[in-house]
């Protein structure tokens, strides 16, 4: 019931996880006074699963969202416990940071910068509706009875929308961490017109550290040098993770207890990730894996609970101690946060533009789970997208769009709103067509002429940003112009990366296109090198070296921004383009596709309907 | 979609005629031209099965003969479908037709109803594409190699390749994107091992591209020899009463330029036969001049040179072999002339030194023609095929093939260049092109050109 009215905010964002507070941020530095709603103020930027920020593919968003102006990763460079360079055997293009972080700090950090935000209030109140009028967003009303009266609204509701805890046969309302659920939300969703769908996640059982046998464990210290996101710096690790593994008995102990989950009971009803899987899933659809790695890791500075990697369950609590107990190093370990199961209310993203905008409702976005995704770092760049575009529109500009070719964040975006999910989407690094030109080290000269667009790129950072590119040009063109003339020392070179000895100098960079000769192997040799940054030093190394494939990467880019780059106009009747398939027809005049390229990713759209369509856009245009 | 019709079977005296209409208005129309003898309407008969009754135009009967009625999807072109049996005869035939016509159908485009077959998920592309081959089919051999396409053979192999390349590509990322499941990374020599052995079946597959266009589109052929070693009378022979000519091309046969002749399974294109024919004395090396010679020796895909048997080789047979002498792979050296004298010894021992395929006959009596054969289709690389459905009998096919090649050499490549993630971006790309074989990702020209070939009707 509405007992009185606020007009005093622009935009409202409705919860405080990582898209929720992207959003807000985005919009309020803006100059929109926006309203960020929260539950519980205590756990605005919660990391209810796991204690760390980047991973695969996920590293990569935390680059892009710092590139466009976003937060993730200063805050998380502030939270570091240690961080960790993935896959650096493999090629430049899947490095991929993650860090373990203080789950504390990382909230203190974010609500301080929240709270420090000119233009942004953060609000703790339940949102039961959100009003809209004609196909428009009016303004959103909380339970004790305020109607923000607004332009925009962002939902960014995580697993809290309808959040269902499960434990074994143990079901209760509640949202992460036990925090309540926001219940009437859905309902008002619903009958403005949003189609909803029902997804579950988990997380895994946190013990005392001081029950840990850390003794028999392998530890993983953090990298030597401790790279972060935002800062250019490196940071200092503070804590170690450790590496343990489930046994036979642990795989017996489940197998005996399969018919209590409620994954195999039918109590979960909601459509989990097929790449998160719980133990049970593990042991059952891997039967023949003798043990599963775990990783046993710090909660954050100040506490001694620690979280267990690997271990996610649903199953009861006296199981979920019994399976714990059967594994090395945790025979003693007392459980300090039971595992759970967790099913939610989320939309169907197919529903929204690539701006995160509702098709059908003018003004209402999307971010994070609620538009089916997975993981903090997907959450916080649909909700950095939402809140820029939600702020440009009101602003009447052009949208900020990123495409597939341009960034992991505009990969994630066009898969879900064209493909659509039926599972909590992940961002991995094979989901990219384009990885080689989409890596962590070039995520500024991709991004931040963006970011800048939106106003979120001070002049200051823009100027390092240019002094910085300046730097590797400079560099790339010193290296190609460059000869090394022949010496022992080189002759050396040559023959320790298995190479014949050159019979006469060599320019570097054409040393350094050879596998196995780096740049740091030619230090000394390599006379005219001057004082650059290893961060810049990096990039020049790798533009060298991968240039021959770059070169073919964005051949392909040119191609995919052909098909981009022809535009279907939005009021076409599919139905009366000769020779398209009734279903086609219907699903394209549901999606609504924006280009070709767009209409040729949407599922149960051949290639003979695209065809159709080029065929009739060329008739069209005679 | 509109509702069409066309005649099915071919024009002219067969002893009937199929009239095909499809759409969704296709037994409402048929209801308007086909009255089935037990006054039950198409429109409410069971699919599947034939109906006696009276073909009308109007009120007027013009035929009668039997319909069979597919209900949608379970027909060819995935509509609702009527075929209408009726007399053969180009007269009659026309008649039905155009009794359909007036009554609502509109007329089949070419390739339409395969076309709309595809469209609706019935056929993939190269089973279509086999179809166009079924019905273009020249030589006997073409009509099995599309029959067992059509059954999806090649497909499948093709489809067998890019599962093992996804399955590659996807051990690559699962160790990558699952950095923390202590999986069992593939290490570069198991990729590369697979890679190649992946080639190599491509390679296989590419191969039979040359014995899959000469038994389809044909091989571009030329007759060379010096004057009076017989050619007319081979020409005579490839074209021989048993073997009919196969196409006539545009005016008289003194106009000919290109003979397309089936012999022995493969469709050669004899160029320049009018000049062989008219002449009987050409020589290539006297009368068209050493440069027009090269040229036609260098336009040709197979060559057949003809020596007189009957004598020691001449300096001008030693020019002809000179000619061919980077040719020797694509050439039957031809020694003519074995009613009349045991062949010289001295000729063909030179020949068997350049030459792979030498064939004695006598073009007079057609003696040593199946050797002949048996020559023409080992240079168009029959030996190549692995087994009939597994033929690559269309360029676009063939060209989808070899860029799917071209990416996986650029992945052992990058196997040694870069790394394993890079690889697999190659791999990736290959499988697309691979894709493309099937269709699964066609391009609109892909699919126009397909379709363009069909003739109306099929």
């Amino acid at each position: 019931m509405i007992t009185y009215t606020n007009k005093n905010y622009n935009i409202a964002v409705i919860g405080a996880g990582h898209a929720g507070c992207e959003a807000a941020l985005a919009a309020a530095r803006m100059g929109f006074r926006t309203v960020l709603f929260t539950l519980t103020m205590d756990l605005v930027a919660n990391l209810p699963c796991n204690p760390s920020i980047g991973g695969t593919g996920k590293g990569h968003i935390v680059f892009e969202i710092d590139a466009l102006g976003g937060t993730m990763g200063k805050i998380a460079d502030g939270a570091m416990l240690q961080s960790r360079m993935l896959n650096v055997s493999k090629g430049p293009a899947v490095h991929s940071l993650r860090m373990q972080a203080d789950r504390v700090r990382y909230r203190e950090l974010m609500r301080h910068e929240l709270e420090s935000c000119p233009n942004l209030l953060l609000s703790q109140a339940e949102v039961v509706e959100v009003k809209t009028e004609n196909g428009k967003v009016r303004g959103v009303v909380t339970k004790t009875g305020a109607f923000y009266e607004c332009d925009a609204v962002i939902v960014t509701t995580g697993t809290s929308l309808g959040g269902r805890i499960i434990i074994g046969e143990c079901v209760y309302s509640a949202g992460p961490d036990n925090t309540v659920a926001a219940t009437e939300l859905t309902k008002s969703l619903l009958s403005a017109g949003v189609k909803m769908q029902r997804f579950k996640t988990g997380t895994p059982p946190r013990v005392h550290s001081d029950s840990i046998d850390y003794s028999v464990m392998e530890r993983q210290p953090g990298d030597e040098r401790a790279v972060l996101f935002s800062s250019k710096e490196y940071g200092v690790n503070k804590n170690d993770c450790f590496v343990t593994y489930t046994n036979e008995k642990t795989h017996q102990i489940i197998k005996d207890n399969l018919h209590r989950s409620p994954l195999f009971s039918g109590i979960i009803e909601g459509v989990g990730a097929r790449y998160c899987p719980s133990i049970e899933d593990k042991v059952t659809r891997f039967a023949d894996k003798e043990r599963h790695q775990l990783f046993i890791e710090p909660m954050g500075e100040n506490t001694k609970e620690m979280y267990i990697q690997g271990l996610s369950s649903s199953m009861p609590e006296e199981v979920q101690m019994q399976i714990i107990k059967s594994i090395k190093g945790l025979e003693n370990a007392v459980v300090m946060r039971t595992a759970y199961a967790i099913e939610y209310d989320c939309c169907d993203p197919t529903q929204l533009y690539p701006t995160l905008e509702f098709k059908e409702i003018k003004g209402l976005y999307g971010a994070g789970q609620f538009n089916g995704t997975s993981g903090y770092e997907e959450a916080a760049a649909q909700g950095l997208v939402a809140g820029i575009n939600a702020a440009l529109k009101l602003q009447g500009r052009e949208p900020m769009i990123i495409d597939r070719s341009e960034g992991y964040i505009g990969t994630l975006i066009d898969d879900i709103v064209i493909k659509g999910t039926n599972e909590p989407y992940r961002m991995m690094t094979s989901r990219s067509e384009y990885r080689l030109v989409l890596r962590q080290d070039n995520a500024e000269e991709r991004l931040i002429e963006k970011g800048r667009y939106a106003g979120l790129i001070d002049d200051e950072r823009y100027s390092r940003f240019l002094a910085d590119k300046n730097a590797l040009e400079a560099e790339v063109e010193r290296l190609r112009r460059q000869t090394l003339p022949l010496s022992e020392g080189l002759k050396k070179v040559f023959t320790d990366a298995g190479f014949e000895e050159p019979s006469g100098g060599i320019k570097i960079a054409e040393a350094l296109k050879r596998p196995g000769i780096t740049y740091e192997a030619l230090g000394e040799l390599d006379k005219g090198r001057g004082d650059v940054p290893e961060y810049i030093r990096n990039k020049a190394e790798i533009e060298i070296k991968y240039e021959g494939y770059i070169k073919k990467q964005l051949a392909q880019i040119e191609q995919f921004k052909k098909l981009e780059s022809k535009q279907l106009p939005a009021d076409i009747d599919y139905s009366k383009i000769k020779g398209i398939r009734i279903e086609a027809a219907q699903k394209l005049a549901k999606n609504r596709p924006a280009s070709v390229g767009q209409a040729s990713r949407i599922s149960g759209i051949s290639p003979a309907d695209v065809s159709v369509l080029l065929i009739w856009l060329q008739q069209r245009g005679r | 979609m509109s509702t069409v019709a066309a005649i099915s079977t071919p024009v002219g005296k067969g002893g009937i005629a199929v009239i095909r209409i499809s759409g969704d208005a296709a037994t409402e129309i048929a209801d308007r031209v086909f009255l089935p003898a037990n006054k039950k309407p198409l429109s409410e008969t069971e699919a599947d099965r034939a109906v006696y009754g009276g073909i009308f135009c109007g009120k007027t009967q013009i035929d009668d003969g039997i319909a069979v009625v597919f209900k949608a999807p379970r027909s060819f072109t995935g509509e609702d479908t009527v075929e209408i049996s009726c007399h053969g005869g180009v007269l009659i035939t026309k008649r039905v037709l155009e009794a359909v016509f007036a009554a609502g159908a509109h007329p089949a485009g070419a390739g339409e109803f395969t076309k709309r077959a595809f469209l609706n998920g019935k056929l993939s592309l190269s089973e279509a594409e086999a179809i166009g081959g079924l019905i273009d089919a020249k030589t006997d051999k073409y009509i099995s190699v599309s029959l067992a396409q059509s059954k999806g053979s090649l497909g499948k192999a093709v489809k067998a390749l890019s599962d093992r390349l996804v399955f590659l590509a996807a051990s690559v990322y699962a160790f990558i994107d699952y950095p923390d499941e202590d999986m069992t990374d593939v290490s570069v020599e198991e990729m590369r091992k697979e890679l190649n052995s992946i080639l190599y079946r491509l390679d296989e597959l590419i191969s039979t591209h040359r014995y899959g266009k000469a038994i389809s589109e044909g091989v571009d052929t030329a007759i060379v020899g010096k004057p009076n070693t017989g050619k007319s009378s081979l020409l005579n022979m490839l074209c021989g009463e048993d073997r009919a000519i196969v196409t006539d091309i545009a005016g008289t046969t003194r106009d000919i330029v290109t003979e397309q002749v089936n012999f022995g399974g493969v469709l050669l294109r004899l160029s320049d036969t009018a000049g062989i024919r008219q002449t009987g004395t050409d020589s290539i090396v006297e009368e068209i001049g050493i440069n027009k010679s090269k040229k036609k020796i260098s336009d040709a895909e197979v060559l057949l040179a003809v020596f007189d048997g009957s004598m020691p080789p001449s300096s001008e047979d030693r020019e002809l072999m000179m000619l061919l002498a980077d040719r020797r792979e694509d050439t039957v050296a031809i020694v003519n002339k074995t009613d009349i004298l045991e062949p010289n010894s001295e000729l063909l021992a030179e020949l068997r030194e350049k030459f792979k395929g030498v064939v004695k006959i006598s073009a007079k009596t057609g003696e040593g023609a199946e050797r002949l054969q048996m020559e023409i289709e080992e240079i168009c690389g029959k030996r190549n095929r692995v087994s009939e459905g597994e033929i690559v009998t269309s360029a676009r096919q063939n060209a989808a093939l070899l860029k799917a090649r071209g990416f996986i050499a650029s992945a052992l490549e990058s196997l040694s260049l870069y790394t394993q993630d890079i690889a697999s971006l190659d791999i990736e790309n290959a499988v697309a092109a691979l894709d493309e074989v099937d269709a699964r990702v066609a391009s609109e020209q892909i699919v126009n050109e397909i379709f363009s070939k069909f003739c109306v009707g099929k």
